[in-house]
């Protein structure tokens, strides 16, 4: 209400906004309406304003589609409804591209930074080394404790070794030739 | 003297709501759900165009966590309340939810919106959408809060206890502040000619 207004003024536009609020106006304020323009403006703005709000926000989504109720509708009661299946489709892409692309970006950043830490024949080296030792290794066991233990290197304790393994289960006797020659 | 044509714009029938909750919480019927959502979605998208200043994206965003909520909360509803006013105070939180998500910078530009020309209309429309333009560009002078009053009580035709438990806020306090912000919008109307 405007603080300049006449008191009666400011009595009729009280009035004008509780009937506004669905009361009933009080006998007599015709009158004053019929020759205050300022109250009867008021009265108007009262009366048409809301249906043109309405008018203005409808026409500014004229156009919009209706919320997207397949996907929450296909999916099961309240209380059981998983979020991606409802969120929206136009929503649901943008996640996944935005994951995607986060991924590939990732994967770049990695191979990248391990290129630069390792070289490539570096990392060949160390593949080729590992694998050799890891061949040793395997033979070495039997040789070891056995009879090609002994053929490789004939001189020190050949006898031991022979006779050690001549008395391992399943290979009784196997040496028993080599060291009769 | 009152035109019932013109104001209050009349709400929908409160116990047709409680009869398709009902039905949807026994049956599960979509069709029930369905119905509910088509009748207050205009009432939810004009609050939630207003609270985000018009930017469409996040209005379809918002919406789509409303009827999310709804979906999977609709069994808590105690039918204490109109559907209704439930309905836009879920709306207007997740509204608020988003604003503070969006910070205050983006909101501002966003802002300008609101005065962005409409869609092109019928012949026998353009002057009511003169009109409808010259109050919606008034409207986005006020402040939120007032714009939401505005809206929720002269629009959506809550009553003012229904105003009063959306906004969290006694009912005096409402009417008061209600008042205030008509007074204003047309003084800005009425200095804008």
């Amino acid at each position: 209400m405007n603080r300049r207004s006449p008191p009666a003024c400011r009595r009729v536009r009280a009035a004008l906004q509780a009937w506004a609020d669905g009361q009933r106006l009080p006998e007599g304020l015709q009158a004053h309406l019929d020759r205050c323009s300022s109250c009867r403006g008021f009265r108007d703005f009262l009366t048409a304003y809301p249906r043109a709000l309405k008018t203005g926000l409808d026409a500014r989504m004229r156009g919009w589609p209706p919320a997207d109720l397949e996907a929450l509708l296909s999916a099961r009661p309240s209380g059981q409804v998983a979020p991606g299946a409802v969120a929206g489709t136009r929503r649901r892409r943008r996640g996944i591209w935005a994951l995607a692309a986060a991924a590939a970006a990732a994967l770049m950043v990695a191979g990248w930074g391990a290129y630069r830490l390792f070289d490539a024949q570096l990392i060949a080296r160390a593949v080729r080394a590992g694998l050799s030792a890891a061949v040793d290794r395997l033979y070495a066991a039997p040789l070891a404790g056995g009879v090609e233990g002994a053929l490789v290197h004939p001189e020190p304790d050949e006898g031991r070794l022979l006779e050690g393994m001549s008395t391992e289960p399943g290979l009784e006797g196997l040496g028993a030739g080599w060291f009769s020659d | 003297m009152r035109d019932p044509e013109i104001r209050p714009i009349p709400p929908t029938e409160p116990s047709e709501d409680f009869q398709l909750i009902r039905r949807f919480l026994e049956t599960g019927d979509p069709r029930c759900f369905r119905s509910l959502v088509e009748r207050h979605q205009p009432s939810v998208r004009r609050l939630l165009w207003v609270m985000l200043d018009g930017a469409r994206e996040e209005v379809e965003d918002v919406e789509q966590e409303v009827l999310l909520a709804l979906y999977r909360g609709l069994g808590n509803f105690r039918f204490q309340s109109s559907f209704r006013t439930y309905l836009l105070s879920m709306a207007r939180y997740r509204a608020l939810d988003a604003l503070r998500r969006r910070g205050r910078r983006r909101r501002e530009e966003r802002a300008l919106r609101l005065l962005a020309p409409s869609l092109a209309a019928p012949r026998e429309q353009v002057q009511e959408l003169e009109s409808a333009e010259r109050i919606l560009s008034g409207f986005r002078r006020l402040t939120d809060a007032e714009r939401q009053l505005l809206l929720l009580r002269d629009v959506e035709g809550l009553s003012m206890q229904e105003l009063a438990a959306t906004l969290a806020l006694p009912v005096g306090t409402v009417k008061s502040r209600l008042h205030r912000a008509r007074t204003r919008l047309a003084r800005i109307l009425r200095e804008g000619r």
